[in-house]
Formats: C-alpha cells, structure tokens, sequence
C-alpha cells in the first residue's frame, strides 16, 4: 500500500513551539500526514504532542538530529509513504512551504527538494555560520558540478526511493554528507527558496563546540560517503 | 637497564596484572579487555626482564636507550588500546540508537488505530 506525503518533525525540547507548528502544518497542509520525533526531550515535548493528538515516535534518550530523522524515515518507509518532509519542530519553517516543496518535486523532476534560507531570501543568520554554509556549497559545486546553496537546511521533500537510499548509508547530521551521496548515486537535487524565522523560545542547537566541530566532521563524512558511492556504484 | 630498573618495572607489572585479576575477578572488567592488559603487561616485565632482547628492540626502533625504546612501545600500545575503545564505543552507540529507534518504533505500531495492541485495549475497556 502507498500513501502520501509524511512530514517528520525531530523535536529535542521543544515544548514551547511544537504545538504552533503542528496547527501551523494542519491548516498549510491538511493532506500531509504528520510525525513528530521527540528526540529524548526532558521538557515535556512528548507529553504536549500526546495532548494534541498527533502522532509521535518517542525516543527515549537523546540521540541526535540526524539520527531521529532516520527514525522517522523508517518509519515512512515502513508504511509505503511515498514523499517525506522533514521539518523543524522550533518553528523556524513556515509550514505554508511544506506544500511548495512537495509540488517542487513535481515541477522540478527531483528526488529531492530543499527549501533553501540562501537563495534570494534575505535571511542572514550569524556570520560563522554563513561562512560554513558557503564552504560547503562552494565543496558540492567542486564535488558535484551542481552548486546546492543551503546544505544544512531542515526543510526537504523526498521521494521514497532517496529515502531508501539514505537509509542504506551511514547516518549522522543528515545534512551535507547525505546531499553528496544522494548526488554521486544519481539522484536529483533541486532547491526552492524560503524564508526562515530565528527562534523564539527553546534552545539551539548550535554552539561554539559544535562550530568548531562540525566542518571536520562533516568534511571526513563527505569524503567517507565520496568512497563509498564510488565504491557501490551508482545503486539506483 | 639498572637491576633497580628491572626489578622496579618488574614489581609495577606483576601489581598492574593483580589489579586486572581483581577486577575480572570482581566482574568489572570484560575477560578480552583483561586478556589484553595482562599480556601488555607481561610482554613489557619480559622485555625489560631479558636484557638482549631490550637491547635488540632498541636497535630495531632505531632508539640509542633502552627506555627510549619502551617509552615508544607504551605510546604505540596506548594508541592502539585506545582505537579499539573508540571503535567498541562507537559500536555500542550504533546499537544504542537502534534499540532506541526500534523501541519508539514499536511503542507507535501499538498506539496506532488498528493494531492488535489497540484493539485489545479497546476490547478490554468497558462501554466500548
């Protein structure tokens, strides 16, 4: 059985602003059917999904963005859902471009589609972290021959068959990395703009520690996943 | 090596092989991990204890002393142990999340609408 489209909402302590997302989700996009990751939250995040209704994985301890993602994607899979939006649970995304992504796949003939902070939209955000976005797009232009401009962005639409394919791979900030693998195996990536919010309550999870770490990080998966496409060939 | 060398490095190892003992005894320490020390430890008190066999490894390193010699097999040793616990710790984490996954995953088939788990629970509700 196939279904349609399933938004996947990772949420670490994000009790304050689940709710208006999900109310948000359900007037943009009513015939998207939701699922929200409480990854490990101690501030009752769960507990605020439970009272609304919705549907929720809940992951007992904290194990980290890419891999509640991974959680959500098996369970999309699992159900024949046949596109998977993933969004974040702080409230940064509209929930009016969740519909535009899912169309961008039609329009565009991607796999996958990522609603992108950098192209022509005036978000900012903190220099450091502009600076590594730009890093990054400058690396797939290099890798890739196609230049992605938000590699990092929370918001993307896939198609099932890329949801499979990224769940046959290593897992980690679900970002970059997966990006470039998804690329090197044929798929196609296609970007739409939007505009994004700073948050308003909750904490982020970006950090001095994290800035720091991250490109390297991030850097050996990209070359790790370079390696290992290369080596499974082009599996699609 | 000195004879007080010897016999210190000596004392050291068969204290360090009694401490493993006592905690493999006292099931704080896995047999392999305890395996593992012990021979480290036992192959070091040999290598000091033998000194032809010291003054062979010290050419073989390319070292002009002795202790140089062991100073470099410690580093190396060290170095080894601790990629082999950064992968055991890297392969516990990977199972941690998928116990984690797998759990969340199972808790929501038995909430959703339509599974055996909710049927039985409606079935056992009274007035439904």
């Amino acid at each position: 059985m196939t279904r349609g489209a399933l938004a996947v909402i990772p949420a670490y302590n994000e009790a304050q602003t689940i709710a208006s997302v999900l109310r948000g989700l359900q007037a943009a996009a009513p015939d998207v059917a939701r699922l929200v990751v409480t990854d490990g939250s101690r501030d009752g995040t769960a507990a605020v999904v439970t009272e609304l209704g919705e549907r929720h994985l809940e992951l007992v301890c904290n194990v980290g963005y890419g891999r509640a993602v991974q959680a959500g994607l098996r369970y999309a899979m699992a159900h024949g859902y046949e596109v998977v939006v993933t969004l974040d649970g702080d409230g940064q995304h509209d929930p009016r471009d969740v519909p535009r992504v899912i169309e961008a796949l039609a329009t565009t003939g991607a796999d996958v589609v990522i609603g992108s902070r950098y192209m022509g939209a005036h978000y900012r955000g903190p220099a450091e972290r502009r600076a590594g976005q730009m890093a990054f797009s400058l690396l797939t232009r290099v890798l890739l021959g196609q230049r992605i401009y938000d590699t990092t962005s929370g918001l993307k639409a896939m198609r099932a068959s890329a949801c499979r394919a990224v769940l046959q791979g290593r897992f980690l900030d679900f970002h970059t990395e997966v990006l470039v693998r998804l690329r090197l195996l044929g798929f196609r990536i296609a970007e739409v703009p939007i505009d994004v919010q700073e948050r308003t309550a909750g904490r982020s999870m970006y950090s001095f520690f994290r800035a720091l770490v991250y490109p390297v990080k991030t850097g050996l998966l990209v070359i790790t996943g370079i390696l290992d496409a290369l080596l499974r060939g082009r599996a699609k | 090596m000195t004879l007080q060398g010897i016999i210190l490095i000596d004392v050291l190892a068969l204290l360090f092989v009694g401490f493993v003992l006592l905690l493999l005894r006292s099931g704080w320490i896995y047999a392999g991990y305890a395996a593992l020390w012990i021979a480290s430890s036992v192959g070091v008190a040999l290598l000091v204890s033998v000194p032809s066999l010291l003054a062979f490894v010290t050419r073989a390193v390319g070292a002009i002393f002795p202790v140089s010699a062991l100073t470099l097999i410690a580093f190396v040793l060290i170095f080894l142990v601790l990629i082999l616990f950064s992968v055991k710790l890297t392969e516990l984490h990977e199972r941690q999340t998928e116990l984690i996954q797998a759990l969340a995953l199972r808790a929501l088939a038995e909430r959703e609408p339509g599974s055996e788990a909710e049927r039985a629970r409606r079935s056992e509700t009274p007035g439904m």
